[in-house]
């Protein structure tokens, strides 16, 4: 069963695969911890439309769903693909969403470079060990994705 | 008015060749497509960079661009910036390239690619300018009057016998951020054994105001240079054609796309196309001057004359090495500084100055840092904490490679139904095998040389051919009038009133880049061009 009541957007018509303020909302949070604002969500909704490729594949949307529907999943389908397949469409809505947040005073924090003491550091290196053990993680559930999931 | 001269394009070549004959009393009349910049221009505030980021809601729109066109996806290559889009508008419907795998980079903007260059202005060895089929004292000469009117700053360092010599500044050069200045002063204390592998590090001059000049202000240390033009602090072709438009003897026709010429007795004839509309209309003067980026002033000859189609072609191969300066983890890069290069490295591996490699030294900030998370193989959000926290340690060492004719370089025009002009560029180059293994040796000593210097490579991408957008050699200098070659005043073969004034003469392409003699020798060919006609 897919979150929303909407038919699928496979089959042309607008569904889950069409980017909504609720995805937007999703991803920002999962990205940075934070919500989007109205108005970088609707930019958000407008780079996806102008600017992504469609989820062309069968993989890709079932990837996309997954995410959508269980947003902890999120950085389990992004890690996974950053291994798999980095330049995917769904990587592709989440990398947008990123450039949106980033360029937006709101969230400059998140992002502009600040001083690390060597704590934070040695913190960050962890979280690196995390990441990879993420991606390891991600990258079963990319491969497996359209294999066991069909 | 009746006109003396037509210069075709308003870039550095152009631009300078204008001044000297507009300064020389003729009367020049200047073709041009001359896009401007209307979507950006004014948006992006005088402010410092993180200023901007911490207070402007409207950045989204230069930043990512309102078409979110400054957002790249896919494997990383260079690419403009929202504001600087511009520069290419219409290349692909009025001057197409064909090639599989070469980038190139032209531009039909008012002032050209000079609107978005580096500001590098390297003073070529006289081994160099010899080898270019360039007369060293001449050039020497012109390099010091177009220093007078952009501005350069430079001083004597370890790089001047590379890049420098001969030209004094009047002011001091841009200084140096927390981690470029830390690899400098490495570079003081490892002098010798660096020097005993052919490396020598110091600045480029460049074309950047540390003090005003005329209608220009100093550099601010925005950081910003990729995105606006703060102060004039950077030079740009365009404001040498914003001032020749004031005085008495200049004309410019912007919205014309020059396609040939023809000769009769006493006059050169110039047929343009009108990027509106589409319409021809012929241009007449006494004499023409192509001043169109190597590759567009090979279109216009080989639609003009008869001959080989096939003419050489030279660029420089090009890399970019990130490294990372682990002496810059935990701290930041400071409020004040610039976007630019800040120091170089040369790489001269016969110890003779000719075919020494080029390394330009970034560190990175206002490109922001979405652009480096894409190339993590980490989830997005695993990768921005990350890189976060490396971004102040992050080094780009951008490596150029000289280039010298060899069979495999080449470009010609071939039929194109779906360009303006009808037809298209088609370009093949590719380096020879003794070349890639001396590129090869020679990148190896100069990332040696940066892990010296406490700086360690993590990743080298070459770039495609063409994507160091120097190009050259199209029209070699000769002394023999052979068809397509230009006599060494700039006079092409086989004409008698129609002059280059671009790159397109020069026999060897050095690694360091060229903008600074293009100006230089554009200079010297509208002297021998006003000097032959009183």
């Amino acid at each position: 069963m897919i979150a929303g009541s909407t038919a699928v957007a496979a089959s042309g018509g607008p569904g889950v695969l069409d980017p909504s303020p609720a995805d937007a909302d999703r991803i920002a949070r999962h990205l940075i911890g934070e919500a989007p604002s109205e108005a970088e969500a609707a930019r958000w909704i407008e780079a996806v439309r102008r600017r992504a490729a469609p989820l062309a594949t069968a993989r890709d949307r079932r990837l996309w769903e997954l995410a959508m529907r269980h947003p902890w999943r999120i950085g389990l389908v992004d890690a996974g693909l950053a291994l798999v397949d980095p330049h995917s469409p769904v990587r592709h809505r989440l990398f947008l969403m990123l450039a949106i947040l980033e360029a937006s005073p709101r969230h400059c924090a998140r992002f502009l470079p600040a001083s690390h003491s060597r704590a934070a550091l040695a913190a960050l290196a962890l979280r690196g060990v995390a990441a990879a053990l993420r991606g390891a993680a991600g990258w079963a559930l990319v491969r497996t994705c359209g294999v066991l999931w069909r | 008015m009746t006109h003396d001269v037509i210069v075709v394009g308003s870039g550095m070549s152009g631009a300078h060749a204008a001044q000297t004959l507009v300064e020389a009393g003729r009367r020049v009349l200047m073709l041009d497509v001359g896009t401007r910049e209307t979507r950006y221009a004014g948006l992006v505030p005088e402010r410092d960079f993180l200023a901007v980021r911490e207070s402007d809601e409207d950045q989204h729109r230069y930043f990512l661009g309102d078409d979110f066109e400054g957002i790249p996806w896919g494997p990383a290559a260079p690419s403009l910036t929202p504001p600087r889009r511009y520069l290419t508008a219409g290349t692909e419907r009025w001057c197409p390239v064909r090639a599989d795998g070469f980038a190139a980079l032209e531009s039909l903007c008012y002032g050209g690619l000079g609107s978005g260059w580096g500001a590098g202005c390297a003073v070529y060895p006289r081994v160099e300018l010899e080898a270019m089929g360039l007369v060293p004292g001449a050039i020497a000469e012109a390099y010091r009057v177009v220093a007078g009117r952009i501005g350069v700053v430079s001083r004597r360092d370890d790089a001047t016998p590379y890049c420098s010599e001969g030209l004094a500044s009047p002011s001091e050069p841009l200084r140096m951020d927390t981690s470029i200045g830390l690899l400098h002063a490495a570079y003081k204390r490892r002098r010798p054994r660096l020097a005993a592998r052919g490396l020598v590090m110091g600045k480029d001059p460049m074309a950047v105001l540390t003090r005003p000049l005329g209608e220009r202000g100093a550099t601010p240390y925005t950081d910003m240079e990729f995105w606006a033009d703060h102060e004039g602090a950077v030079y740009r072709p365009w404001m040498t054609v914003d001032a020749l438009r004031r005085s008495d003897g200049f004309a410019y026709e912007p919205g014309w796309f020059a396609l040939s010429f023809g000769e009769s007795a006493d006059q050169v004839e110039v047929r343009a196309r009108a990027v509106e509309g589409g319409g021809d209309r012929a241009f007449s003067a006494r004499r023409l001057v192509l001043a169109c980026g190597a590759l567009g002033t090979a279109r216009i000859v080989l639609r003009s004359l008869p001959g080989p189609g096939r003419l050489p072609l030279l660029t420089n191969p090009y890399a970019i090495a990130a490294c990372l300066h682990p002496r810059m983890l935990g701290r930041v890069l400071e409020r004040d500084r610039t976007s630019l290069g800040q120091l170089e490295m040369f790489h001269d591996p016969r110890g003779d100055r000719l075919g020494a490699r080029m390394v330009s030294l970034y560190t990175y900030r206002s490109l922001l840092l979405f652009k480096l998370v894409k190339e993590a193989p980490l989830a997005l959000c695993d990768a921005l904490p990350l890189l976060r926290a490396l971004s102040p340690a992050l080094v780009l060492a951008t490596i150029n490679h000289p280039d010298v004719p060899a069979e495999g370089k080449s470009c010609e025009l071939v039929p194109d139904p779906d360009s303006a002009t009808g037809d298209a560029l088609r370009v093949a180059w590719a380096a020879t095998p003794a070349e890639e293994r001396e590129n090869a040796a020679s990148e190896r000593a100069i990332l040696w040389g940066l892990r010296q210097l406490g700086c360690v490579p993590v990743k080298v991408q070459h770039l495609p051919p063409g994507s160091a957008v120097h190009y050259a050699g199209t029209l070699p200098f000769r002394d023999d009038e052979a068809p397509r070659s230009l006599a060494r005043d700039g006079r092409l073969a086989g004409t008698r009133r129609v002059h280059v004034a671009d790159g397109s003469g020069f026999r060897y392409l050095p690694a360091n880049g060229l903008s600074f003699t293009l100006m230089a020798n554009a200079h010297l060919v509208a002297r021998a061009l006003a000097a032959a006609e009183p």
